[in-house]
């Protein structure tokens, strides 16, 4: 039992320490909420399943990423009857552009804070409900009582704004 | 970045992309690594804020105070998404053993059908066992018949009694012990029946696999093509059309199906040496089981059926609690390793279940043994043991939490069963012979003549009554 227990300690240790990360990459490579969450659920459970083969001591975020892309292989073959956005090349392209540029995401993921606290509160409110509401962009036009199109439009134009001022930001850090 | 592109990755994450719009923006991400970097860079930023905002932690915070350095706090600092994501897993394994309880709670995504099951029976399970049953990951024990199942994905299951079978995700089971047949079409290519020795992966075929002594793993392929892994070696042997191999833990070999001979003994059920069975139901010795109801004499009552149900806090009159004592002499100078209680759901007539959601039920024990002689028959309300006011409440300093279960809406009958170390615990403990339980239904119905669920007591003419299953002995006998 005690070595359960500690096993089970480290085990929500590491899910802990590394949950951004997964939550993150999985839903970069699945860009819809709900389906991710899927993923995640999933990851989750083949994750805890596995942890015994999973070796002390080597890099929890790595192999929790690679288990979590394989769910997100299987989660698109489930998927198939519907219609399919992307290739397996294209996700692949995707996957591993994100474990090579990880640092770089990383930094851009930590001064994200900075930039949204730069927007006007309008902006910074749009952005909240887009995020935080289970709705899809509908629910939030109506919510700022703006048509879907313009609220689509501003949407986009924040997220620019965002990566743009991501940018700035680090390589105004990396001149100082 | 152009224009174009800003827009194809609006599209990607408002999932609003047309055909042509994917398929220019997979041509621009496999041959440009600047544009792949930029995609990796939106989507990145996208994900970051569903994981900053998503809760309402942060930009909540942001519009009332001007600290933008909380917006993206540490993860240990994130105790809600923790939970959240954590919880599940904690419970599950505080239930280690079987308890699945927790784990199917938690886990409600479903990817299978339970197709078929007619004259199936059913042992103590952690899914719904009536033909058209939706299910998730969990695990099922079939005593006799064949059950068939479709996942979503197209693969076949057809599993034989006595069989064990736990469902992990939509494309993956393991055979505990028993038989089943697999038969994946060409979208179910990739499909994982694990069993304790191989794992197998059904390459668009059609297989049959048999666990016997809770180790051989014996595999026929009846057409197509699987690829065995031997759990030992990690040696993958590829069998095609009409072969056949058996795996131990330490061998593979081939399999000639026509010489297989007749089993002696169950070996679906193997115990160590020196642990039994037992089973004490509220029909032996000195067990009783009856219930409570908010008020006596309600028109609705049964001699048979002990009633459950969680009212409306308007309608006090209208919450019933199940009690079920057992007689636990047999137990006597032994010590319980792992039990199981078991109730038998039936219809009770009263009521609609369309008006209670998915419930979940609470097992409570009595650990104040001086409350055990309660009267069967009409109990009062005011006096029943450990009870309290509120249709799900239990006196807390009088009873100790056991374990759950679920009964998903509609669902009227069928076993659910709970096996926990607490209960194991719980009944070593007790100094007189004797355990009481209160059976609770913890979700509300809505108000408006919502279902009473009943489950056999024992009195009832041809349905078991509540009973527990102990594995005794062994390690630690006659503590």
């Amino acid at each position: 039992m005690t070595d359960n227990t500690t096993r089970v300690d480290e085990f929500v240790r590491l899910l802990a320490q590394n949950q951004r990360r997964l939550f993150v990459y999985v839903h970069t490579l699945v860009p819809n909420h709900a389906d991710a969450e899927e993923v995640l659920q999933n990851t989750n459970l083949v994750l805890w399943r596995e942890f015994g083969t999973f070796e002390t001591g080597t890099n929890f975020a790595a192999w929790a990423c690679r288990v979590a892309l394989n769910q997100v292989l299987a989660w698109r073959k489930k998927r198939q009857r519907d219609r399919l956005q992307f290739s397996d090349d294209f996700l692949a392209a995707i996957a591993k552009e994100t474990q090579d540029a990880n640092d770089a995401l990383e930094e851009q993921s930590r001064v994200l804070s900075d930039c949204l606290a730069k927007l006007p509160s309008d902006q910074r409110e749009l952005i909240r409900l887009r995020y935080t509401e289970e709705g899809a962009i509908e629910a939030v036009a109506s919510r700022v009582r703006r048509t879907v199109e313009a609220t689509y439009r501003a949407l986009s134009r924040i997220r620019h704004t965002l990566h743009e001022c991501v940018i700035r930001t680090l390589a105004r850090e990396n001149r100082a | 970045m152009t224009d174009e592109l800003r827009t194809l990755c609006s599209a990607t994450v408002e999932g609003t992309l047309t055909p042509e719009q994917s398929q220019r923006l997979e041509e621009l991400v496999l041959t440009d690594p600047a544009t792949r970097r930029f995609v990796v860079e939106y989507l990145n930023l996208h994900a970051t804020l569903k994981w900053s905002v998503g809760d309402g932690a942060m930009l909540a915070n942001g519009r009332e105070s001007s600290d933008a350095t909380r917006a993206l706090p540490k993860p240990a600092s994130r105790p809600n998404r923790f939970v959240k994501w954590t919880g599940w897993i904690v419970a599950a394994s505080l239930l280690v053993g079987v308890g699945i309880a927790a784990y199917t709670r938690s886990q409600p995504q479903e990817f299978a059908r339970l197709v078929d099951a007619n004259g199936c029976k059913w042992e103590s399970g952690t899914l719904p066992t009536e033909s058209g049953a939706r299910l998730g990951t969990g695990r099922l024990r079939l005593a006799e018949g064949v059950a068939r199942f479709v996942f979503d994905n197209g693969a076949e299951l057809r599993l034989e009694g006595p069989a064990d079978l736990e469902l992990q995700s939509g494309n993956r089971c393991t055979l505990h012990a028993g038989r089943l047949v697999a038969r994946c079409p060409e979208s179910a290519r990739g499909f994982f029946v694990e069993t304790p020795s191989a794992s197998l992966k059904d390459l668009g075929t059609e297989f049959g696999v048999s666990v016997t002594d809770g180790k051989t793993s014996d595999v026929q392929v009846f057409e197509g093509r699987v690829d065995v892994t031997h759990g030992k070696t990690g040696q993958v042997e590829q069998l095609l059309t009409g072969r056949g191999m058996r795996f131990t833990p330490d061998t593979a070999t081939p399999l000639d199906p026509k010489a297989e001979g007749p089993r002696t003994v169950d070996e679906t059920v193997s115990l160590p040496a020196g642990q039994r069975l037992i089973t004490i139901s509220t029909a032996s010795g000195k067990g009783k089981d009856g219930y409570v109801a908010g008020k006596p004499n309600l028109l609705h009552k049964s001699d048979v059926l002990l009633l459950v149900k969680c009212s409306t806090p308007n309608n006090p009159d209208y919450h019933r609690k199940g009690y079920i004592g057992l007689d636990l002499t047999p137990l006597v100078g032994t010590r319980v390793q792992s039990a199981t209680l078991t109730f038998t759901q039936t219809p009770t007539g009263m009521g609609f279940a369309s008006e209670v959601p998915d419930s979940t039920f609470s097992v409570y024990g009595l650990t104040d043994e001086k409350l055990n002689g309660w009267p069967a028959d009409n109990m009062l309300w005011e006096s029943a043991p450990g009870n309290a006011m509120g249709g799900a409440a239990v006196n807390p300093a009088k009873t100790q939490l056991l374990g759950q279960f679920q009964v998903r809406q509609g669902v009227k009958a069928g076993v659910s069963s709970l096996s926990t170390p607490e209960l194991a615990e719980f009944l070593n403990s007790r100094k007189q012979p004797f355990a009481t339980f209160i059976l609770v239904r913890d979700t509300v119905g809505s108000g408006r003549n919502d279902y009473v669920h009943g489950f056999a007591g024992r009195d009832h003419p041809t349905l078991p009554p509540p009973t527990l299953k102990l594995v005794v002995g062994g390690a630690g006998a006659g503590n």
